[in-house]
């Protein structure tokens, strides 16, 4: 190993550097490191489950917990929803069966009262008719006997 | 997510629908004809369709393609049928329509039918603005029956036939 000290003003006290910190010799690691080392993937491993902290799996992240309180509440009121939904459409079925009635009812007025009328006319306006056409029937012969004269 | 804003409007209908309820009777077009209960007690028909029910199924007809069904509805706010069984007392029921004759000539209703017969009576006054009919209120009192039908909204009486036929709805009025 040199002893010569890096002359840090000169031009190549890069080379230098790199010469001399590639003759410090490898010491091996205490063996109280190297088993902590060694321990790290082991543990990884271990500690990639439901509850490992930063774990998008984790149970106790206060997503997890929004999740938690939020999917019960978003199926109980898609649960309301339907039940609403079908209550309408049955709603809307006797709503529809209500309003058939309702126009029978009223198509049924109106043929009575339609029926009333036209009845009413033909009585009313049939007689007039019948005694003018008398009248006229018996006219011709007043005329013929005015030109005889 | 079409579903879902329906079901939201849904709810949102429901929730409005008591208010309806309440207006339908502040309408201009409204005949209370519930003063009957008393002497033929609970009416054998009574329907009561408001202004929210008939949008919605509007929009129903009109999704299935019934666009005669849809139209007359739209035009529609609500309307009401009540039917007593008589059993041959018709004072009472011959009251309450000279009654609600009277009202619907001081609001300015025009006749259209005015049937007197000794064993049937007809009365059809509608309420008219402008070109529009606005309301209507059919009466018949006979033997059997007495039939009140008030109509809110527009009419068109030819269409009556053709929107029976698109709900497609088996109605027998004599069995009702």
């Amino acid at each position: 190993m040199k002893s010569d000290k890096i002359d840090l003003d000169g031009e190549d006290w890069e080379q230098q550097l790199v010469a001399a910190l590639s003759e410090i010799p490898v010491e091996p690691a205490p063996a109280s490191l190297q088993r902590k080392l060694r321990a790290i993937p082991r543990e990884s491993r271990a500690g990639s489950g439901w509850s490992r902290p930063g774990s998008i799996f984790n149970l106790f992240a206060p997503r997890w917990a929004i999740a938690a309180i939020a999917l019960p509440l978003a199926l109980g009121l898609g649960i309301h929803l339907q039940s609403e939904r079908r209550a309408h459409e049955q709603q809307i079925a006797q709503g529809r069966h209500d309003l058939a009635v309702a126009l029978g009812y009223l198509a049924r007025a109106n043929e009575k009262a339609s029926h009333r009328v036209s009845t009413a006319i033909y009585g009313g306006v049939v007689e007039p008719v019948a005694g003018n056409t008398r009248d006229l029937i018996q006219q011709p012969f007043d005329i013929v006997r005015e030109i005889q004269l | 997510m079409k579903s879902f804003i329906t079901a939201i409007l849904l709810l949102v209908a429901s929730s409005t629908s008591w208010s309806q309820t309440a207006d339908i009777e502040q309408m201009p077009g409204f005949v209370n004809f519930s003063s009957l209960e008393s002497i033929y007690g609970e009416p054998r028909i009574m329907i009561n369709i408001n202004g929210t029910l008939m949008q919605l199924m509007a929009a129903a007809a009109a999704s299935a393609k019934e666009t005669d069904a849809a139209a007359l509805m739209k035009d529609l706010q609500g309307i009401r049928v009540n039917v007593y069984d008589t059993a041959g007392e018709l004072e009472p029921a011959l009251a309450q329509m000279n009654e609600a004759k009277q009202i619907l000539e001081d609001r300015q209703w025009q006749p259209i039918v005015q049937v007197k017969e000794e064993d049937e009576n007809v009365q059809m006054f509608a309420q008219i603005e402008g070109e529009l009919m606005q309301g209507m209120a059919i009466m018949v009192v006979n033997a059997e029956e007495a039939v009140f039908i008030n109509i809110l909204g527009e009419i068109d009486p030819s269409q009556i036939g053709k929107v029976m036929n698109q709900l497609n709805v088996d109605v027998d009025v004599d069995s009702e």
